[in-house]
């Protein structure tokens, strides 16, 4: 059974041993643009004089990721940065941030700026971990202006550091809260489906 | 200024001092949500991590 | 048994029939889902003793062979548990999923062989046998 999470939630999330020793907290969550997988966390220490972790978490060491912590086996699961999670990283860290990056659809209307990121967290067994959604506030093209409103995404997402888009049918599906949600995102993505 | 002046400019000094570097601490501990660069993606070699 | 039933019971030497101390605390091998040893307090010298040093633990005394069942050089497996790391009661539960379900407010064991058979949290019981491991920042169980 999957679960829809979001990202504002994730982040400062303790990352703890199945020891039950508090390691690290998750800083940036780092998805890759073409199907929308979470690739690894970088990472900060707890205390309140802590900074950044020169360590990262790959999305294959984590053991399971829960409602109050992402649980690892040991700390060897904590690895360098490297490749992906050292550029999310870099310098002021949030160069490719998705927050307030604008959602334009493929018809060339901006929906409006991206607040919030909702995941899909799969079973232990299946072990995915998807972004399904963005939570923006909306442009006047979705009706009332300034209301936060919950966008699907299909399963090929077309990101950059630039842009955001999405298909325009995709302003059939929004919801108001994550009830519904999940529901909406597969509703979303048949009719991708059904039209291909 | 009276002795007790300078006691209280210290410790106000000391107090924004710390506060600062907390929320500086803050700032840098804090994240957001991240696009990888498609040239980075597909990652190269991973250890055997994770338990599954 | 309950931790907080069985903590201030007096340790009774039974060779002398003397009281050699009170009940103190608990050290647990979460892997082993068992006390290890019972943290006695004193007078004299010498804090732990192991399990294997009781003779019975009874509802109104631990009896003990003598006050040297109580050791002040513990081994090695017992001094690495022992300290407010290791204590269950009071400590956050988190399940192997990652997610919370409460804090320990008592521990229930076996006083016959020492055996952890239940974790009463403020939110409900977790059976013993799904105890995983026993941190500084969490108590970890398996998430069935």
């Amino acid at each position: 059974m999957s679960v829809l999470m979001r990202c504002s939630q994730i982040t400062a999330r303790p990352v703890v041993t199945m020891a039950g020793e508090a390691v690290a907290q998750i800083k940036d969550i780092v998805y890759a643009p073409g199907g929308g997988e979470v690739v690894g966390f970088t990472l900060a220490g707890r205390g309140m004089f802590s900074g950044p972790l020169h360590q990262g978490l790959r999305w294959g060491s984590v053991a399971a990721l829960g409602a109050d912590a992402v649980m690892i086996t040991d700390d060897t699961a904590l690895g360098a940065l490297q490749g992906v999670l050292e550029h999310a990283s870099s310098g002021h860290g949030s160069g490719s941030d998705v927050l307030g990056v604008e959602v334009l659809t493929d018809t060339g209307t901006v929906l409006g700026t991206v607040v919030d990121v909702i995941v899909e967290v799969g079973d232990v067994e299946s072990g995915r971990c998807d972004v399904v959604g963005y939570e923006i506030e909306s442009s006047e093209a979705l009706g009332h202006k300034g209301t936060k409103v919950l966008l699907p995404l299909p399963d090929t997402l077309a990101a950059s550091g630039e842009h955001l888009m999405v298909p325009a049918s995709a302003t059939g599906f929004v919801r108001d809260d994550l009830a519904g949600f999940g529901a909406a995102v597969e509703a979303f993505r048949a009719q991708l489906k059904g039209l291909r | 200024m009276p002795w007790w002046g300078w006691l209280i400019l210290v410790v106000a000094v000391v107090a924004a001092t710390v506060g600062i570097l907390l929320a500086v601490q803050a700032r840098r501990r804090s994240g957001g949500v991240i696009i990888a660069d498609s040239d980075d993606w597909p990652a190269g070699d991973d250890e055997a991590g994770g338990a599954r | 048994m309950r931790f907080s039933a069985a903590v201030g019971r007096q340790v009774v030497g039974a060779d002398a029939a003397d009281t050699v101390g009170q009940v103190a605390g608990f050290v647990v091998d979460p892997v082993g889902r068992r006390v290890l040893a019972v943290q006695v307090k004193k007078s004299g010298s010498g804090t732990t003793l192991p399990w294997s040093n009781i003779s019975a633990f009874g509802d109104d005394a631990v009896i003990v062979r003598g006050a040297d069942a109580i050791g002040d050089e513990p081994d090695a497996a017992i001094v690495a548990l022992t300290g407010k790391d290791h204590g269950l009661v009071g400590k956050r539960v988190l399940t192997a999923a990652g997610n919370q379900l409460g804090t320990v407010s008592d521990v229930d064991f076996d006083p016959a062989s020492g055996a952890i058979t239940s974790l009463r949290l403020d939110t409900g019981d977790v059976a013993g046998v799904r105890l995983f491991g026993v941190g500084s920042y969490a108590v970890v169980v398996d998430a069935h």
